[in-house]
């Protein structure tokens, strides 16, 4: 069910490397699809000038009420102006963990800003929205060239095993989760004998009229 | 809008009492005097089993309130041998009172009497607007047809949203307090009205419709239909959670905790969700059931997808809660308490029909208007009622009441594509205990260390259904596990115990109704047992339903029928 490919050619730095950023949104920042709220995550973090090569979501239970959090991983160290920028366009908090726990807004959310960017740091948590070599896994791509030129260090299927040979629909939306220090698309069987992401951007959206 | 952080009160704080010692079965499940499975079915087809009762008869009769684990039942429920008939329906069913759908509540109830339904449930979203603007339409509608269509049952109800979890269909009989109950409970508790802020005419006290946040106010819901019921303003609500993992958002405690507060009015789940068409090569490009979500804010976290299994799929077109042996709807039942499944349409909008919705602002006025008809078949999702999935329900009479106490007393098996036309079920001690025996829903009872008798009949398919073909049942799944009392952890979602203890096979060219029995021996504490049956096209090694493929599940290639449990108490 496992694939592991042993070529690391073009890879990136492993998890724990880099330097790591996390933010709380306030729960007003994104409504709407997962997908949605990834876009202006991204839209939040490069326009406050933060080069994040990778990024991701997760979900903070801490609270009675589930928040979205995120986690960032940065070629550079950030200065606090850039957290300070983060932070307003999120209405919330963003921090960089270890370094005096430099935070710019309120304080739970720098909580659970914090709790993001451990978890992702140690490569426990968190939904990928970007990371390195994803921009090339468009249209239907072998499964073991997106082990091998991305930061996804597998490719596992719900049920299945996946050949590195295996064709990946990739739909030009792939969201990789950290699991267990790796970082792992799930894949299952698609139509036409493909494989494709176990999560895709446009679910049938279920109308609760409201 | 609030989004209150209350630390110390979080979803997994429940006082539960825990008063049931779990209580092993050892060695009954085998059934050492039975012959192989094949050459019983057929001997006993040969033996001319078609003797027992009418095709259309089910033997069961139905209790008022369902026995509590732990608790020793004053009577058997759904006891053998009443005059009791099927009744199929469908609870969950949508009109052009919903965003989303379109069609007039005439045509539904046209449509699911043209495909063999005897009652339905309409089922519009809640919602701001449909509080304020559709009940209103949507009532004498309802009256309307009820005229039209005399032979049709046709129930109001509504699709709540569940605060802080999935969607849920609530009905109740007509009576004069029918459409007053059902708009205080909209306005009080749907989880569309409670998240929607004070300025876009909502409640604006929870975060989310499916935060948990909402939890609370989904128990009062319930306790509030509960009142109705006590007070006599209806004779009976009914609560049926709908797709209940289609976005992992009904965690176990939250089933649990909608059961345990109002055991009569939260009765069960849909076992299937509608929506079938919509795996169908080169049809919407969506998963059956448009189970195609992945995990999102407000998932229960063991919901996660696995390289093992996804449970945001359906398979066989099943409710992963329902098709995985051992899982979560097991889970409740180990717990040696009623929780029921159905099988319903979903209908909003029919594969290769040509209308699409009116022109009219549901926002504003709670309607989409007359659906168009645009003379090009539509790639959609849906089915007609009846046309593929149906709830068959025993009762006493075709009744507005009977048909719900039938529900409510587990009376009840989910079909799809026509697999079978109808299921009797057996269960009872062989000497000591209850010789009588119960039917499906029931609760039976045995003397320690005694012997019980399972005896299935089923009338095959006579007719093709609406994929054209006679459907042929290849299997039956007689499937038990021991009852082992309230669940500790109130997230459990697996029941260790239960599996498939023997597979059956009609002969090949069987026709009108099957017999197959299964003896349980020296049975030492108390267990439950289940009946499911397939077409045999779709099935892992293990003989279980196989995980839907997206854009690639043609659900007339793979049908399967569920039935309810039967608890067998040891005294
Ligand atoms: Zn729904
Ligand atoms: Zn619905």
């Amino acid at each position: 069910m496992v694939l592991r490919q042993p070529c690391l050619r073009g890879r990136p730095l492993s998890t724990g490397q880099g330097h790591w950023i996390g933010a709380a949104p306030s729960p007003e920042f994104a409504g709407g699809t997962a997908a949605h709220a990834d876009a202006a995550c991204l839209a939040a973090l490069d326009g406050a000038g933060l080069a994040a090569e990778l990024v991701c979501t997760h979900t903070d239970r801490a609270a009675r009420v589930a928040a979205l959090t995120l986690s960032a991983r940065l070629a550079e160290p950030p200065d606090d102006r850039h957290l300070a920028d983060l932070a307003r366009r999120l209405g919330g908090a963003a921090v960089r963990p270890g370094a005096a726990e430099a935070a710019s807004g309120a304080a739970s959310g720098a909580e659970a800003a914090a709790r993001a960017a451990a978890s992702a740091r140690a490569g426990e948590d968190g939904r990928c929205v970007r990371f390195p070599g994803q921009d090339a896994l468009t249209g239907v791509v072998a499964a073991g060239r997106i082990a091998a030129e991305s930061a996804i260090d597998r490719v596992a299927g719900v049920g299945v095993a996946v050949h590195p040979d295996a064709l990946v629909d990739t739909r030009d939306f792939l969201r990789p989760v950290f699991r267990g220090g790796a970082l792992v698309l799930l894949v299952e069987p698609a139509a036409g004998g493909l494989l494709r992401p176990a999560e895709i951007e446009h679910p049938h959206a279920c109308c609760g009229g409201h | 809008m609030t989004h209150p952080h209350d630390h110390d009160h979080g979803p997994h704080d429940h006082a539960h009492p825990h008063h049931h010692e779990p209580e092993p079965v050892a060695g009954s499940w085998r059934d050492p005097d039975d012959d192989h499975p094949l050459s019983i079915a057929r001997r006993r087809f040969l033996a001319g089993m078609g003797a027992a009762a009418g095709a259309a008869a089910l033997s069961g009769a139905l209790p008022a309130v369902p026995a509590a684990a732990g608790e020793r039942p004053p009577a058997p429920a759904n006891p053998w041998g009443g005059r009791y008939r099927w009744f199929a329906g469908d609870h969950h069913i949508h009109t052009k009172y919903s965003p989303d759908a379109q069609y007039e509540v005439a045509t539904q109830v046209a449509k699911a009497r043209e495909y063999g339904l005897d009652w339905v449930v309409i089922t519009d979203h809640g919602g701001v607007a449909h509080q304020k603007f559709s009940i209103d339409q949507v009532a004498p509608d309802i009256e309307a047809a009820r005229l039209a269509y005399r032979d049709m049952l046709v129930y109001q109800g509504l699709e709540w949203n569940i605060p802080g979890a999935e969607h849920a269909t609530v009905f109740l009989p007509p009576g004069r307090d029918t459409v007053e109950i059902l708009r205080a409970f909209e306005a009080g508790y749907d989880g569309g009205v409670l998240s929607t802020p004070v300025s876009a005419g909502g409640r604006g006290l929870i975060a989310r419709s499916t935060s948990a946040d909402g939890e609370p106010y989904a128990l009062e819901a319930l306790r509030y239909l509960d009142r109705q019921v006590r007070s006599g303003r209806t004779e009976i609500a009914l609560m049926l959670a709908n797709h209940p993992a289609r976005r992992g958002v009904d965690s176990p405690h939250e089933l649990r905790g909608w059961r345990d507060a109002a055991p009569g009015v939260a009765v069960g789940m849909e076992g299937a969700p509608g929506h079938q068409a919509a795996g169908i090569p080169g049809a919407s490009g969506g998963a059956r059931g448009y189970y195609e979500s992945s995990p999102g804010q407000d998932s229960f976290p063991g919901y996660a997808p696995t390289e093992s299994e996804n449970p945001y799929r359906t398979y066989g077109g099943f409710d992963w809660m329902t098709a995985k042996v051992g899982g979560v709807w097991d889970s409740l039942l180990a717990e040696g308490l009623p929780w029921w499944i159905t099988s319903t349409s979903d209908s909003h909008q029919v594969y290769l029909d040509t209308h699409t919705p009116g022109t009219q602002d549901h926002a504003s006025t709670g309607s989409r208007g007359a659906p168009v008809d645009t003379g090009v078949p539509r790639p959609y999702g849906d089915y007609w009622p009846g046309y593929y999935s149906s709830t068959l329900v025993g009762a006493r009479s075709r009744s507005y009441v009977d048909i719900m106490r039938g529900l409510q007393a587990g009376a009840a098996v989910a079909v799809h594509g026509g697999l079978i036309e109808g299921l009797d079920l057996r269960v009872r001690a062989r000497e000591d205990g209850d010789t009588r025996g119960v039917t499906v829903g029931g609760r039976t009872y045995v003397r320690r260390g005694g012997d019980v008798q399972v005896e299935i009949w089923i009338d095959l398919a006579r007719r093709p259904n609406h994929g054209g073909a006679v459907p042929r049942l290849a299997k039956v799944d007689l499937i038990a596990g021991p009852v082992t009392g309230a669940a500790g952890d109130r997230d459990t979602m697996s029941a260790p115990g239960t599996r498939v203890v023997r597979t059956f096979e009609p002969a090949r060219g069987a026709h009108g109704r099957v017999r197959f029995s299964h003896t349980f021996t020296d049975v030492e504490g108390p267990f439950y047992l289940r009946v499911r049956g397939s077409d045999g096209n779709r099935l892992t090694g293990a003989g279980d339903p196989v995980m839907d493929v997206p854009a690639d599940a043609d659900p007339w290639a793979d049908l399967w029928f569920y039935a309810n449990p039967v608890f067998v108490d040891v005294r």
